[in-house]
């Protein structure tokens, strides 16, 4: 289990259109446009208010999920908040 | 001398002028305006005014790109100081990043290119460093045109980032050091003012900000946007001349900055060409100190009235091609020594790059 | 009047001298050229295009003509004039004609943002739109073609127009460009139609033009909602097959093959966004024309 400290990218100020599963997003502090799916779009909506321990996010996903918190859950949500990072949408600094 | 019509500075200096316009009136305003660069200015000018379909569609579109514009400088400053926080450095914003930041007058309706900053010297090389760690590479230059940014200019080459293509420029003086005018970076420096977001983020004071922009103008060769700079100009003065102090201490800071010639052509070319309300008393002062001897004074009226005009063919008489290639000749002369400068010019004409550069026509693929 | 109310040879010696102004779509474009092939093409293809008076607003000045220079006796070349500047490069002088029609689509995609500009055609009928966005290799103009000579209505081929005031599209009824094989395929397919000369372009094989439908042309101020997005794929032998793509998917499709989505910034999102609410988003693949005209006209709006 991580103790990482996921956190929002300063600036970050997203317009959000959702469809379905998925989810557009524009930044308007970057000018960049995304598409999420709806679980990503879930993490970014966590982290809105203050930064979030990875354990964190995951248990309370698992809750809203209603699912078990096992090996495969952890790294579907590890990977989209690894995406998210690389999209510029998210951080992880160095406690 | 041919009848110019300059639609351009008389709708800036009198928007109301627009309620008589004819189409073809509208039709010389857009065209004279796109060429100066200046389309987003008139459309802030004539915000309360009604345009008709065809010219409101070029206004809103110059609107548009100038808010885009103001929002990629904002976001790209943000990386700059991301980058350059952790060492400490000064960053002192100029020209159009320092409006957006300032929130001044010229950032309304202005295009912008490149980011400038303004650094010491001495830390130039951390500077650059921090910068390619965070994207920002140099360009392919030749060993000719980086000797000649490095040593002779007041700046390293031009960095762009790699994902965004953005570009900034790093300075470490307001002039190039083979200028023969020295104003001292450090002054510049300590009198900078911090931008309010961010602390270790400075745009120059009120003053320096105005001296600024009349040597940026009144130094550099290629006038195309010579009247939109005249246009940052006036606003500045303007505005910061509603505090009555100013015009003095703006001629004793443009001696204390060995700036004395550029100051004064900048209140002179204002006044005759955009009305700029500068006091006599001051128009005096800045002559006696920064008036050139009378026969370059006549002549650079000469070029300065043309190159002045708005870069398009309904304001040219047979004299501007020239004019402007005086001012170009001179901007060099006045930046490198001499015997430097003949090579110099051959070499960029051999280059071409006085003349734009030409893309490839763009076709959509067809299919 | 319309331009087709001069003669060629008067519309040749007005296009080298103060220019012709007319009107096409929502845009007023003054052209001037010595060029006589240019003359002949704008006589054959814009012929039902309304001419401007001279003191009206242009919204372009473009100059086609040889440049300068002693080149124009080695190598003959046309250079695009904008206003007096020149931004790109010289073509060999017969191409002049598609040179226009390059350039035109510059002027508009580079300046005119008070529309989101999308790569793609734009086909009507019964006052619903279909955009065809248009990645290289779709077959895109073909099949603009085809439906254009089956009854739907020609907005444009290359350059959907989507209004930020309101989200409509906006039709710029202009030549359809045809690339190789596609111009014989519709020589065949629409045999009513008006083509003019194939122009050789050494580095993307040979381009022709055909002329759009008259009632387009005078059509071109109804505006319309976009009701599908329909992403074409041809290939040889392959059943029509429409599937659905999700919105978010070709939302962002759009967004990419858009010149000025990234300028626009929340305007164009908001715009794109808004439209997609409204429209059903598909691939289709195909390889027979009049198996692709009769998906497209089977097309129903799903009751939202």
């Amino acid at each position: 289990m991580s103790e990482r400290v996921w956190q929002l990218v300063d600036g970050f100020d997203p317009l959000i259109h959702v469809w379905d599963s998925e989810s557009v997003i524009y930044d308007r502090f970057s000018g960049n446009t995304h598409l999420l799916d709806v679980l990503s779009l879930r993490l970014v909506e966590m982290l809105a208010n203050d930064g979030m321990s990875e354990n964190r996010l995951i248990s309370t996903m698992a809750d809203e999920l209603v699912v078990e918190v096992d090996d495969e859950f952890f790294s579907y949500i590890q990977m989209r908040l690894d995406a998210l990072l690389k999209l510029n949408i998210a951080q992880s600094p160095n406690v | 001398m041919k009848q110019t019509h300059n639609l351009l500075v008389d709708v800036l200096l009198t928007p109301s002028l627009v309620t008589d316009f004819s189409n073809a009136d509208w039709d010389l305003l857009v065209r004279q305006a796109n060429h100066s660069r200046l389309l987003g200015r008139v459309d802030y000018r004539l915000a309360d005014k009604q345009v008709p379909e065809g010219p409101a569609a070029h206004l809103e579109a110059a609107r548009r790109v100038t808010q885009r514009q103001r929002q990629a400088v904002r976001f790209e400053v943000a990386q700059i100081r991301h980058a350059l926080a952790p060492l400490g450095v000064p960053v002192v914003l100029l020209k159009g990043a320092a409006y957006v930041a300032a929130g001044l007058a010229p950032a309304q309706g202005r295009i912008f290119s490149d980011i400038d900053i303004l650094v010491p010297k001495t830390r130039l090389e951390e500077v650059e460093q921090a910068m390619l760690l965070h994207g920002w590479v140099g360009g392919h230059h030749d060993a000719y045109d980086e000797e000649y940014y490095r040593n002779w200019m007041h700046e390293i080459p031009p960095l762009r980032h790699v994902k965004r293509q953005t570009v900034v420029d790093v300075h470490h003086t307001i002039l190039p050091e083979t200028c023969r005018a020295k104003p001292d970076p450090d002054k510049l420096m300590s009198a900078a003012n911090p931008v309010s977001e961010h602390e270790d983020v400075f745009t120059l004071s009120s003053l320096d900000i105005v001296l600024h922009s009349a040597t940026h103008l009144f130094y550099e060769g290629e006038l195309e946007h010579g009247l939109r700079d005249l246009v940052d100009l006036d606003a500045l003065l303007r505005h910061f001349s509603k505090d009555e102090t100013f015009w003095d201490r703006l001629i004793e800071r443009a001696a204390e900055m060995d700036l004395r010639r550029p100051l004064y052509y900048a209140l002179r070319y204002t006044q005759r060409i955009l009305q700029t309300p500068v006091p006599d008393a001051t128009m005096r002062a800045a002559a006696a100190i920064g008036k050139p001897p009378t026969p370059l004074a006549w002549l650079m009226d000469a070029l300065f009235g043309r190159a002045l005009m708005p870069d398009h063919s309904s304001c040219d008489d047979a004299l501007t091609p020239l004019a402007r290639w005086l001012l170009y000749i001179r901007s060099h002369y006045l930046r490198m020594p001499f015997h430097l400068l003949l090579p110099h010019l051959v070499r960029k004409a051999i280059k071409k790059r006085f003349s734009p550069v030409q893309a490839d026509v763009p076709k959509l693929e067809d299919n | 009047m319309n331009l087709d109310a001069l003669s060629v040879e008067k519309l040749q010696q007005k296009l080298s001298t103060e220019g012709v102004i007319f009107r096409t779509g929502p845009f007023t474009v003054c052209l001037q050229s010595p060029i006589e092939s240019v003359a002949r093409g704008i006589h054959l293809l814009y012929g039902q295009y309304p001419l401007v008076e001279a003191g009206e607003f242009v919204d372009f000045y473009v100059r086609l003509a040889r440049p300068r220079g002693l080149r124009r006796w080695l190598k003959p070349q046309v250079e695009f004039g904008f206003d007096g500047n020149h931004p790109f490069k010289p073509l060999p002088l017969v191409q002049a004609f598609p040179m226009f029609e390059w350039t035109f689509n510059w002027c508009i995609a580079n300046h005119m943002h008070r529309y989101l500009v999308v790569h793609g055609a734009v086909v009507e009928r019964n006052g619903m739109a279909a955009i065809l966005p248009a990645p290289p290799g779709s077959g895109k103009s073909t099949l603009c073609a085809a439906l254009v000579s089956r009854g739907w209505r020609l907005f444009s081929d290359e350059l959907a127009l989507i209004s930020l005031h309101d989200g409509q599209l906006v039709p710029l009824p202009r030549p359809v460009s045809l690339k190789n094989e596609s111009i014989d395929i519709m020589k065949d397919y629409a045999a009513d139609a008006v083509f003019g000369p194939s122009y050789l372009d050494t580095k993307k094989g040979t381009i022709g033009h055909m002329k759009s439908p008259l009632e387009s042309v005078e059509r071109a101020g109804e505006h319309a909602k976009a009701t599908w997005i329909v992403m074409p794929k041809y290939a040889s032998g392959v059943e029509a097959c429409l599937t659905p793509v999700s919105k978010a998917k070709m939302c962002m499709l759009l967004a990419e093959n858009s010149f000025n989505y990234s300028l626009l910034g929340e305007a164009g999102f908001k715009i794109l966004t808004e439209m997609m609410d409204g429209c059903e988003s598909y691939r289709f693949d195909y390889s027979h024309l009049d198996d692709a005209i009769a998906t497209f006209d089977a097309l129903e709006p799903t009751a939202e």
